[in-house]
């Protein structure tokens, strides 16, 4: 008898799970689990690990991506020029410009350019080192390897395991500042309580995470954690917003009320009630959002110029590498694709996931 | 109304505060410290005498400890200057440069809502209908996928289909004269479009607007007027646009923060490039600046946003919902 019930209950939760569209989402965790078991894996075989971390200390940080990119653009000009048979020294074509844009007059000339420091890369960026060499992709190697002839797919599956402790440790710092400040600000009856809880979530949120967090970087040495964490205080409004709305939403219900004639607390009622039973799909899903995050501003900070330090693989450095003006000027894309398609199927995945677990929770206490 | 508006800018005072002191924190534990980063190049303050010293810091108001050089910080800011830097000449090299490179920001962001705005509402609208079109559905899956995509990732997708296709996408302000104008029209709206689809901004606001659009088709006064034979589009659109008001309020820093990577990418001498440029040389004015223009924007549009729901809907004016 037990048994049937039991396999009816799973039964549903496997139709819900189906219906609602969360399909999806376990099969993101299905692949997240893969390249985290294969990447830790990979990890403790000696061989390969050995093989992974021939890294050429005396190599230099790449240049961000999007100095190459310019380059390649003046490369661009200079070939069109060329093809066009005019002098290599030639002046550049006259561009029309956005005076709208620019809110200057025509007949005026543009910005000086000595008023404006050269676009340089921050200092921890340096050159790309003469003498690279990248593998194409073959049987041996189904991904090419790298500057250094390190395997692709291996680095992109190693780097990919360096987001889950500090990515955790982002989701419970996270988590735990946007409740207290969401849902004790939510729910306190005290309105000086309220209050400073609110101001302080404003504060926090007033900060442009991006901004923010490349002043951090920009004292302490860039390291997976040193982004992790401010990152995690800085998500934490935007927890304190979700969770304070589902609180505020619920808070005049019957069932809150009952709670306390009942004779509970009102610390009882917030922890067991209502973030317990009601916001657990809810910071379940913004704790995986914040990996997500995690993951997304270090490839960004990577981009920036801020790429992790000492010989660190990650998704963002593993792009910026990929992404240097001898690659992309030679038309070798894998080098910064293949990385890219493994962070956005990450992205994807998670992303998913989040929403999938917190419909099927929601779903769960709804029937 | 107004002392809502009273109690909005008190909030917005002290927030504003909280959040330049905890930037100021942060740059206070740079190496060698502020005076350090406000030297010329190769010069230290190592090979300084104490009263050379004493008089570059009476010069930039870094005199006594961290509390008395951020409340002379922000007396000058009063004052209307946002200090010096060593990368810009003149005394009040900062204010300029932010104010110009806001304008920039501010007119890219400007340009992302609008486009946010006339994509999205029209397809919140379709997808809250009963039977929504195949194409919208198509649509707004298409956008939730795009959506996914790291801005900066989309970024350099499209420079490089760009030059693959031999066109030159935007520089600074720029775009090629020989261009047809729908594709100059592209080119410029792309680094727009770009940062109203970043991290899943297009997908809150199709989310925001179909849940409006179905709660709204439920509503007596809509089903009242269909009932009479009218038209309901303009009802439902005008009840969608406080929704939205909303979403935009919530992510509007984000929009500026996210600027960074759209205007380092295109080369856009915004707010977001002139703070990646100032961090990367540790320009500690500048920075303080930067944070200050960000969250004063961020807060300026969280009480005209207020006040705009307050205008549009009487139950927020009296506090009845919030």
């Amino acid at each position: 008898m037990s048994r049937a019930i039991f396999r009816d209950r799973r039964e549903s939760r496997w139709q819900r799970l189906r219906r609602r569209g969360a399909l999806p989402a376990l099969l993101g965790l299905v692949g997240i689990g893969c390249l985290l078991v294969s990447g830790g894996t990979l990890r403790y075989s000696p061989a390969l690990y050995r093989r992974a971390l021939q890294a050429d200390t005396a190599r230099s940080a790449p240049s961000p991506p999007g100095v190459a990119l310019w380059r390649l653009l003046t490369d661009h000009r200079a070939e069109a020029r060329q093809r066009a048979g005019e002098p290599e020294g030639g002046g550049p074509r006259e561009d029309s410009e956005l005076h709208f844009l620019r809110g200057e007059s025509r007949a005026e000339p543009a910005e000086k350019p000595a008023e404006r420091p050269a676009a340089q890369p921050p200092e921890r960026g340096g050159g790309e080192t003469a003498g690279q060499s990248t593998g194409m992709p073959r049987s041996r190697h189904p991904w090419g390897t790298d500057a250094v002839g390190r395997d692709l797919l291996l680095g992109s599956l190693l780097a990919g395991t360096i987001y889950w402790g500090p990515g955790l440790a982002a989701a419970c710092l996270a988590l735990g500042i946007g409740t207290l400040l969401g849902g004790v600000g939510a729910f306190a009856r005290r309105g000086a309580v309220r209050r400073v809880l609110e101001l302080s979530e404003d504060a926090l949120g007033s900060l442009p995470k991006f901004v923010a967090i490349m002043v951090v970087l920009s004292v302490f040495r860039i390291t997976i954690w040193t982004i992790a964490i401010p990152l995690g205080i800085l998500t934490a409004p935007r927890v304190a917003r979700v969770v304070g709305g589902k609180i505020r939403a619920l808070k005049h219900l019957d069932f809150v009320d009952s709670a306390r004639e009942l004779g509970l607390r009102d610390a009882q009622i917030l922890w067991r009630h209502l973030l317990g039973a009601n916001c657990r799909g809810t910071l379940l899903a913004q704790g995986v959002l914040v990996l997500s995050d995690l993951m997304l501003f270090e490839a960004a900070l990577g981009y920036l110029g801020f790429g992790l330090e000492g010989g660190a693989r990650s998704w963002g450095t593993l792009m910026a590498e990929g992404a240097t003006h001898r690659f992309l000027s030679s038309g070798l894309l894998w080098p910064a694709v293949f990385p890219a398609a493994v962070l956005l199927f990450a992205l994807l995945s998670l992303d998913l996931l989040a929403r999938g677990v917190e419909r099927m929770i929601a779903t769960g206490q709804q029937t | 109304m107004l002392r809502v508006l009273a109690s909005e800018i008190a909030a917005s005072l002290l927030v504003i505060l909280i959040a330049t002191a905890l930037v100021f924190a942060l740059l206070q534990a740079m190496p060698g410290g502020p005076l350090a980063r406000l030297l010329p190049a190769g010069l230290t303050v190592d090979r300084l005498a104490e009263a050379e010293i004493a008089q570059l810091r009476t010069a930039y108001g870094l005199e006594g400890g961290a509390v008395q050089q951020f409340a002379c910080w922000w007396r000058e800011v009063l004052r209307g200057n946002l200090g010096p830097s060593p990368y810009y000449p003149g005394p009040h090299a900062v204010r300029e440069v932010v104010f110009h490179g806001f304008a920039r920001t501010l007119l890219l962001v400007a340009l992302a809502v609008l486009l946010l705005v006339v994509t999205t509402l029209p397809l919140g609208y379709l997808l809250g209908a009963r039977h929504p079109p195949a194409w919208a559905r198509a649509w707004s899956a298409l956008g939730t996928v795009a959506c996914s995509v790291p801005a900066f990732l989309a970024c350099l997708f499209f420079f490089y289909l760009f030059l693959g296709l031999g066109l030159e996408p935007i520089r600074s302000t720029v775009v090629q004269r020989d261009y047809p104008p729908l594709l100059r029209a592209i080119i410029v709206l792309l680094p727009c479009a770009i940062l109203a689809s970043s991290e899943g901004l297009f997908r809150e606001a199709v989310a925001t607007a179909r849940r409006e659009s179905r709660a709204l088709r439920e509503q007596d006064h809509v089903l009242a007027a269909l009932c009479r034979g009218e038209r309901v589009t303009g009802r439902i659109l005008r009840g969608l646009a406080l929704p939205m008001i909303g979403v935009l309020e919530g992510r509007m820093l984000h929009l500026l923060s996210t600027a960074v990577v759209v205007e380092r990418v295109f080369d856009i001498n915004g707010l977001g490039y002139i703070s990646w440029e100032a961090i990367g040389h540790k320009d500690y004015f500048m920075i303080l600046a930067v944070t200050l223009v960000l969250a004063v924007t961020a807060r300026a549009v969280r009480c005209a946003a207020r006040m705009l729901g307050g205008l549009m809907d009487p139950r927020l004016r009296r506090g009845e919902v919030t």
